[in-house]
Protein backbone atom coordinates (compact mmCIF):
# COMPACT_ATOMS: atom_id res chain seq x y z
CA UNK A 1 0.00 0.00 0.00
CA UNK A 2 1.39 3.36 -1.02
CA UNK A 3 1.46 6.18 1.50
CA UNK A 4 -0.28 8.85 -0.57
CA UNK A 5 -3.76 8.74 -2.02
CA UNK A 6 -2.43 10.11 -5.32
CA UNK A 7 0.17 7.35 -5.44
CA UNK A 8 -2.53 4.73 -4.96
CA UNK A 9 -4.57 6.23 -7.81
CA UNK A 10 -1.55 6.13 -10.11
CA UNK A 11 -0.85 2.54 -9.21
CA UNK A 12 -4.47 1.59 -9.88
CA UNK A 13 -4.14 3.26 -13.30
CA UNK A 14 -1.04 1.20 -13.91
CA UNK A 15 -2.92 -2.03 -13.22
CA UNK A 16 -5.75 -0.89 -15.48
CA UNK A 17 -3.35 -0.29 -18.35
CA UNK A 18 -1.73 -3.65 -17.67
CA UNK A 19 -5.07 -5.47 -17.94
CA UNK A 20 -5.73 -3.69 -21.25
CA UNK A 21 -2.28 -4.69 -22.49
CA UNK A 22 -2.83 -8.36 -21.74
CA UNK A 23 -6.27 -8.27 -23.36
CA UNK A 24 -4.80 -6.71 -26.52
CA UNK A 25 -2.01 -9.25 -26.51
CA UNK A 26 -4.51 -12.08 -26.31
CA UNK A 27 -6.26 -10.59 -29.36
CA UNK A 28 -2.94 -10.61 -31.24
CA UNK A 29 -2.45 -6.82 -31.29
CA UNK A 30 1.14 -6.82 -30.12
CA UNK A 31 1.95 -3.21 -30.98
CA UNK A 32 -1.04 -1.73 -29.15
CA UNK A 33 -0.40 -4.07 -26.25
CA UNK A 34 3.18 -2.78 -26.04
CA UNK A 35 1.85 0.79 -25.91
CA UNK A 36 -0.49 -0.06 -23.04
CA UNK A 37 2.21 -1.94 -21.16
CA UNK A 38 4.44 1.11 -21.47
CA UNK A 39 1.64 3.31 -20.09
CA UNK A 40 1.36 0.89 -17.17
CA UNK A 41 5.12 1.10 -16.60
CA UNK A 42 5.11 4.89 -16.76
CA UNK A 43 2.25 5.18 -14.25
CA UNK A 44 3.91 2.78 -11.83
CA UNK A 45 7.22 4.61 -12.18
CA UNK A 46 5.54 7.96 -11.59
CA UNK A 47 3.93 6.57 -8.43
CA UNK A 48 7.33 5.37 -7.22
CA UNK A 49 8.86 8.80 -7.85
CA UNK A 50 5.97 10.55 -6.09
CA UNK A 51 6.33 8.37 -3.02
CA UNK A 52 10.09 8.75 -2.80
CA UNK A 53 10.49 12.41 -3.75
CA UNK A 54 7.10 14.02 -3.15
CA UNK A 55 7.00 15.24 -6.74
CA UNK A 56 4.62 14.19 -9.49
CA UNK A 57 6.41 14.52 -12.81
CA UNK A 58 4.45 15.23 -15.99
CA UNK A 59 7.08 14.66 -18.67
CA UNK A 60 8.55 11.28 -19.63
CA UNK A 61 12.00 12.81 -20.09
CA UNK A 62 11.86 14.10 -16.51
CA UNK A 63 10.73 10.70 -15.28
CA UNK A 64 13.62 9.06 -17.10
CA UNK A 65 16.16 11.42 -15.54
CA UNK A 66 14.64 11.00 -12.07
CA UNK A 67 14.85 7.22 -12.39
CA UNK A 68 18.53 7.77 -13.15
CA UNK A 69 18.95 9.63 -9.88
CA UNK A 70 16.99 7.04 -7.91
CA UNK A 71 19.27 4.36 -9.35
CA UNK A 72 22.14 5.94 -7.42
CA UNK A 73 20.48 5.18 -4.07
CA UNK A 74 20.61 1.38 -3.90
CA UNK A 75 21.31 -1.75 -5.90
CA UNK A 76 17.61 -2.52 -6.04
CA UNK A 77 16.87 0.90 -7.51
CA UNK A 78 19.77 0.54 -9.95
CA UNK A 79 18.24 -2.74 -11.14
CA UNK A 80 14.90 -0.99 -11.43
CA UNK A 81 16.54 1.72 -13.55
CA UNK A 82 17.77 -0.97 -15.95
CA UNK A 83 14.26 -2.40 -16.15
CA UNK A 84 12.83 1.06 -16.79
CA UNK A 85 15.22 1.56 -19.69
CA UNK A 86 14.11 -1.75 -21.17
CA UNK A 87 10.41 -1.00 -20.74
CA UNK A 88 10.72 2.43 -22.36
CA UNK A 89 13.13 1.44 -25.08
CA UNK A 90 11.62 -1.87 -26.10
CA UNK A 91 7.89 -1.45 -25.50
CA UNK A 92 7.52 2.23 -26.31
CA UNK A 93 10.42 3.15 -28.60
CA UNK A 94 11.03 0.05 -30.65
CA UNK A 95 7.64 -1.66 -30.71
CA UNK A 96 4.93 0.98 -30.27
CA UNK A 97 6.57 3.99 -31.94
CA UNK A 98 8.79 2.37 -34.56
CA UNK A 99 6.74 -0.78 -35.11
CA UNK A 100 9.77 -3.03 -34.61
CA UNK A 101 8.21 -5.72 -32.42
CA UNK A 102 10.51 -8.60 -33.32
CA UNK A 103 11.22 -11.10 -31.90
CA UNK A 104 7.49 -11.19 -31.12
CA UNK A 105 7.88 -13.62 -28.22
CA UNK A 106 10.41 -11.25 -26.64
CA UNK A 107 7.94 -8.36 -26.63
CA UNK A 108 5.08 -10.59 -25.52
CA UNK A 109 7.18 -11.65 -22.52
CA UNK A 110 7.97 -8.04 -21.69
CA UNK A 111 4.28 -7.12 -21.88
CA UNK A 112 3.16 -9.98 -19.64
CA UNK A 113 6.13 -9.39 -17.33
CA UNK A 114 5.07 -5.79 -16.77
CA UNK A 115 3.05 -7.03 -13.78
CA UNK A 116 6.29 -7.78 -11.93
CA UNK A 117 7.59 -4.32 -12.92
CA UNK A 118 4.54 -2.69 -11.34
CA UNK A 119 4.90 -4.81 -8.20
CA UNK A 120 8.58 -3.91 -7.94
CA UNK A 121 7.74 -0.21 -8.28
CA UNK A 122 5.21 -0.56 -5.48
CA UNK A 123 7.68 -2.44 -3.28
CA UNK A 124 10.40 0.17 -3.79
CA UNK A 125 7.93 2.99 -3.15
CA UNK A 126 7.03 1.62 0.26
CA UNK B 1 58.45 2.45 -36.87
CA UNK B 2 58.25 1.24 -40.45
CA UNK B 3 55.03 2.75 -41.72
CA UNK B 4 55.02 0.71 -44.89
CA UNK B 5 54.62 -2.38 -42.76
CA UNK B 6 52.41 -1.09 -39.96
CA UNK B 7 48.97 0.37 -40.17
CA UNK B 8 47.42 2.54 -37.49
CA UNK B 9 44.12 1.09 -36.35
CA UNK B 10 43.17 2.59 -33.02
CA UNK B 11 44.11 4.68 -30.06
CA UNK B 12 43.85 3.83 -26.39
CA UNK B 13 44.54 5.53 -23.12
CA UNK B 14 47.63 3.84 -21.77
CA UNK B 15 49.76 3.11 -18.79
CA UNK B 16 53.52 3.16 -19.20
CA UNK B 17 55.68 0.50 -17.53
CA UNK B 18 59.41 -0.08 -17.38
CA UNK B 19 60.73 -3.60 -16.94
CA UNK B 20 61.61 -4.24 -13.31
CA UNK B 21 60.01 -0.99 -12.13
CA UNK B 22 56.35 -1.48 -12.81
CA UNK B 23 54.09 1.47 -13.43
CA UNK B 24 55.98 4.68 -14.17
CA UNK B 25 53.25 6.84 -15.70
CA UNK B 26 49.84 6.91 -17.26
CA UNK B 27 47.46 9.02 -19.27
CA UNK B 28 47.25 10.45 -22.75
CA UNK B 29 46.41 8.47 -25.82
CA UNK B 30 48.73 5.93 -27.35
CA UNK B 31 48.50 5.58 -31.10
CA UNK B 32 49.57 2.12 -32.04
CA UNK B 33 49.86 -0.04 -35.06
CA UNK B 34 48.75 -3.43 -36.22
CA UNK B 35 50.28 -5.62 -38.86
CA UNK B 36 47.41 -7.09 -40.86
CA UNK B 37 49.63 -9.60 -42.64
CA UNK B 38 50.90 -10.82 -39.30
CA UNK B 39 47.37 -11.24 -38.06
CA UNK B 40 46.44 -13.21 -41.13
CA UNK B 41 49.50 -15.44 -40.86
CA UNK B 42 49.05 -16.12 -37.16
CA UNK B 43 45.29 -16.46 -37.09
CA UNK B 44 44.94 -15.25 -33.49
CA UNK B 45 47.11 -12.30 -34.31
CA UNK B 46 50.01 -10.41 -32.86
CA UNK B 47 50.20 -6.76 -32.11
CA UNK B 48 53.46 -4.87 -31.79
CA UNK B 49 53.52 -1.77 -29.68
CA UNK B 50 56.38 0.67 -29.38
CA UNK B 51 56.57 3.86 -27.43
CA UNK B 52 57.39 6.05 -30.41
CA UNK B 53 61.11 6.30 -29.79
CA UNK B 54 61.30 6.84 -26.04
CA UNK B 55 62.77 4.40 -23.58
CA UNK B 56 59.56 3.22 -21.97
CA UNK B 57 57.80 0.03 -22.73
CA UNK B 58 54.16 0.83 -23.17
CA UNK B 59 51.21 -1.26 -22.22
CA UNK B 60 47.83 -0.41 -23.65
CA UNK B 61 44.97 -0.44 -21.17
CA UNK B 62 42.56 -0.94 -24.04
CA UNK B 63 44.46 -3.98 -25.23
CA UNK B 64 44.42 -5.44 -21.74
CA UNK B 65 40.67 -5.12 -21.73
CA UNK B 66 40.59 -6.93 -25.04
CA UNK B 67 42.30 -9.88 -23.37
CA UNK B 68 45.77 -9.50 -24.88
CA UNK B 69 48.89 -10.48 -22.96
CA UNK B 70 52.11 -8.52 -23.29
CA UNK B 71 55.64 -9.92 -23.67
CA UNK B 72 58.72 -7.73 -24.01
CA UNK B 73 61.14 -8.08 -26.91
CA UNK B 74 63.76 -5.37 -26.68
CA UNK B 75 61.92 -2.07 -26.83
CA UNK B 76 58.84 -3.66 -28.37
CA UNK B 77 55.97 -5.33 -26.64
CA UNK B 78 54.40 -8.26 -28.39
CA UNK B 79 50.75 -8.77 -27.49
CA UNK B 80 49.28 -12.21 -27.94
CA UNK B 81 46.15 -14.18 -27.43
CA UNK B 82 43.43 -11.53 -27.35
CA UNK B 83 39.99 -11.72 -28.81
CA UNK B 84 39.69 -11.05 -32.50
CA UNK B 85 36.62 -11.25 -34.68
CA UNK B 86 37.19 -13.56 -37.63
CA UNK B 87 36.34 -11.29 -40.54
CA UNK B 88 38.31 -8.30 -41.74
CA UNK B 89 35.18 -6.16 -41.51
CA UNK B 90 34.57 -7.34 -37.95
CA UNK B 91 38.11 -6.41 -36.98
CA UNK B 92 37.64 -2.99 -38.53
CA UNK B 93 34.41 -2.39 -36.62
CA UNK B 94 35.97 -3.41 -33.30
CA UNK B 95 39.01 -1.22 -33.92
CA UNK B 96 36.66 1.65 -34.76
CA UNK B 97 34.80 1.03 -31.49
CA UNK B 98 38.02 1.23 -29.50
CA UNK B 99 39.02 4.40 -31.31
CA UNK B 100 35.66 6.00 -30.53
CA UNK B 101 35.96 4.95 -26.90
CA UNK B 102 39.38 6.58 -26.72
CA UNK B 103 37.82 9.75 -28.13
CA UNK B 104 35.11 9.52 -25.46
CA UNK B 105 37.72 9.36 -22.71
CA UNK B 106 39.57 12.30 -24.22
CA UNK B 107 36.36 14.31 -24.14
CA UNK B 108 35.72 13.29 -20.56
CA UNK B 109 39.16 14.62 -19.75
CA UNK B 110 38.13 17.93 -21.34
CA UNK B 111 34.94 18.05 -19.29
CA UNK B 112 32.71 17.54 -22.36
CA UNK B 113 30.37 14.93 -20.93
CA UNK B 114 27.63 15.28 -23.54
CA UNK B 115 30.03 14.67 -26.42
CA UNK B 116 31.77 11.90 -24.50
CA UNK B 117 28.41 10.20 -24.07
CA UNK B 118 27.73 10.23 -27.78
CA UNK B 119 31.20 8.90 -28.62
CA UNK B 120 30.72 6.09 -26.11
CA UNK B 121 27.33 5.33 -27.63
CA UNK B 122 28.89 5.19 -31.10
CA UNK B 123 31.53 2.82 -29.72
CA UNK B 124 28.77 0.66 -28.25
CA UNK B 125 26.97 0.51 -31.58
CA UNK B 126 30.06 -0.32 -33.61
CA UNK B 127 31.07 -3.13 -31.23
CA UNK B 128 27.53 -4.48 -31.30
CA UNK B 129 27.47 -4.34 -35.09
CA UNK B 130 30.70 -6.34 -35.17
CA UNK B 131 29.20 -8.96 -32.87
CA UNK B 132 26.04 -9.26 -34.96
CA UNK B 133 28.07 -9.44 -38.16
CA UNK B 134 30.21 -12.27 -36.83
CA UNK B 135 27.25 -14.21 -35.47
CA UNK B 136 24.79 -13.74 -38.34
CA UNK B 137 26.89 -12.82 -41.36
CA UNK B 138 24.91 -9.60 -41.79
CA UNK B 139 26.09 -6.16 -40.70
CA UNK B 140 23.26 -3.95 -39.42
CA UNK B 141 22.79 -0.79 -41.45
CA UNK B 142 20.34 0.95 -39.11
CA UNK B 143 20.24 1.34 -35.36
CA UNK B 144 16.91 -0.50 -35.27
CA UNK B 145 18.62 -3.50 -36.87
CA UNK B 146 21.41 -3.34 -34.31
CA UNK B 147 18.82 -3.19 -31.55
CA UNK B 148 16.78 -6.13 -32.84
CA UNK B 149 19.97 -8.10 -33.55
CA UNK B 150 21.35 -7.80 -30.02
CA UNK B 151 17.87 -8.43 -28.65
CA UNK B 152 17.63 -11.71 -30.57
CA UNK B 153 21.12 -12.67 -29.43
CA UNK B 154 20.25 -11.76 -25.85
CA UNK B 155 17.59 -14.43 -25.83
CA UNK B 156 20.16 -17.16 -26.37
CA UNK B 157 21.88 -17.09 -22.96
CA UNK B 158 22.27 -15.16 -19.72
CA UNK B 159 25.68 -13.87 -20.81
CA UNK B 160 24.25 -12.54 -24.06
CA UNK B 161 21.29 -11.08 -22.20
CA UNK B 162 23.77 -9.00 -20.20
CA UNK B 163 25.06 -7.48 -23.43
CA UNK B 164 21.52 -6.68 -24.51
CA UNK B 165 20.60 -4.96 -21.23
CA UNK B 166 23.82 -2.95 -21.28
CA UNK B 167 23.17 -1.98 -24.92
CA UNK B 168 19.68 -0.84 -23.93
CA UNK B 169 21.03 1.23 -21.03
CA UNK B 170 23.53 2.94 -23.32
CA UNK B 171 21.11 3.83 -26.07
CA UNK B 172 18.74 5.25 -23.48
CA UNK B 173 21.13 7.07 -21.18
CA UNK B 174 24.09 8.02 -23.37
CA UNK B 175 22.40 8.59 -26.72
CA UNK B 176 18.83 9.64 -26.03
CA UNK B 177 18.89 11.25 -22.60
CA UNK B 178 22.36 12.80 -22.50
CA UNK B 179 23.29 13.57 -26.10
CA UNK B 180 19.89 14.27 -27.67
CA UNK B 181 18.07 15.79 -24.72
CA UNK B 182 21.13 17.32 -23.10
CA UNK B 183 20.16 15.80 -19.75
CA UNK B 184 23.41 14.25 -18.56
CA UNK B 185 22.25 13.71 -14.98
CA UNK B 186 23.35 12.27 -12.69
CA UNK B 187 26.75 13.16 -14.10
CA UNK B 188 28.64 10.49 -12.16
CA UNK B 189 26.28 7.81 -13.51
CA UNK B 190 26.69 8.98 -17.11
CA UNK B 191 30.44 9.23 -16.59
CA UNK B 192 30.61 5.68 -15.25
CA UNK B 193 28.65 4.47 -18.28
CA UNK B 194 31.21 6.11 -20.55
CA UNK B 195 34.11 4.45 -18.73
CA UNK B 196 32.36 1.06 -18.56
CA UNK B 197 31.78 1.07 -22.29
CA UNK B 198 35.30 -0.34 -22.53
CA UNK B 199 34.04 -3.46 -20.74
CA UNK B 200 31.10 -3.65 -23.13
CA UNK B 201 33.38 -3.49 -26.17
CA UNK B 202 35.66 -6.16 -24.72
CA UNK B 203 32.73 -8.46 -23.96
CA UNK B 204 31.16 -7.90 -27.38
CA UNK B 205 34.48 -8.65 -29.01
CA UNK B 206 34.93 -11.84 -27.03
CA UNK B 207 31.39 -12.88 -27.93
CA UNK B 208 32.20 -12.27 -31.59
CA UNK B 209 35.31 -14.44 -31.44
CA UNK B 210 34.49 -18.04 -32.25
CA UNK B 211 37.37 -19.30 -30.11
CA UNK B 212 36.58 -17.20 -27.04
CA UNK B 213 32.83 -17.08 -27.31
CA UNK B 214 31.35 -16.13 -23.95
CA UNK B 215 27.70 -16.20 -24.87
Amino acid sequence: MLATERGQVMLAEAWGFYDEAVALLDKGDLREAAGRAWCASERATSALILERTGRELQCVREICVQVGFLGQESEALAAFRTRYDIQEGELYGDCFIDGHCEPEEHHAELIRGTDSYIREAERLAG
Amino acid sequence: MDNSWYEKIASFPFVAMREGEGLVGQGGVLRFAQNDRGLAQNDRGLLRITDGGGSLAVFSAGAALMGWRGRMRGREMMLEGGAMPVSERGRYLIADAWGLQADALEMLGQGRLRNAAEKAWCATKRATDALILERTGREPTRTSQTSSGIKALGRQSVACESLWTRFRTRIQRLHSQCFYDGRCDPADFITSLVYDTADYIGDAEAAADELRRNC
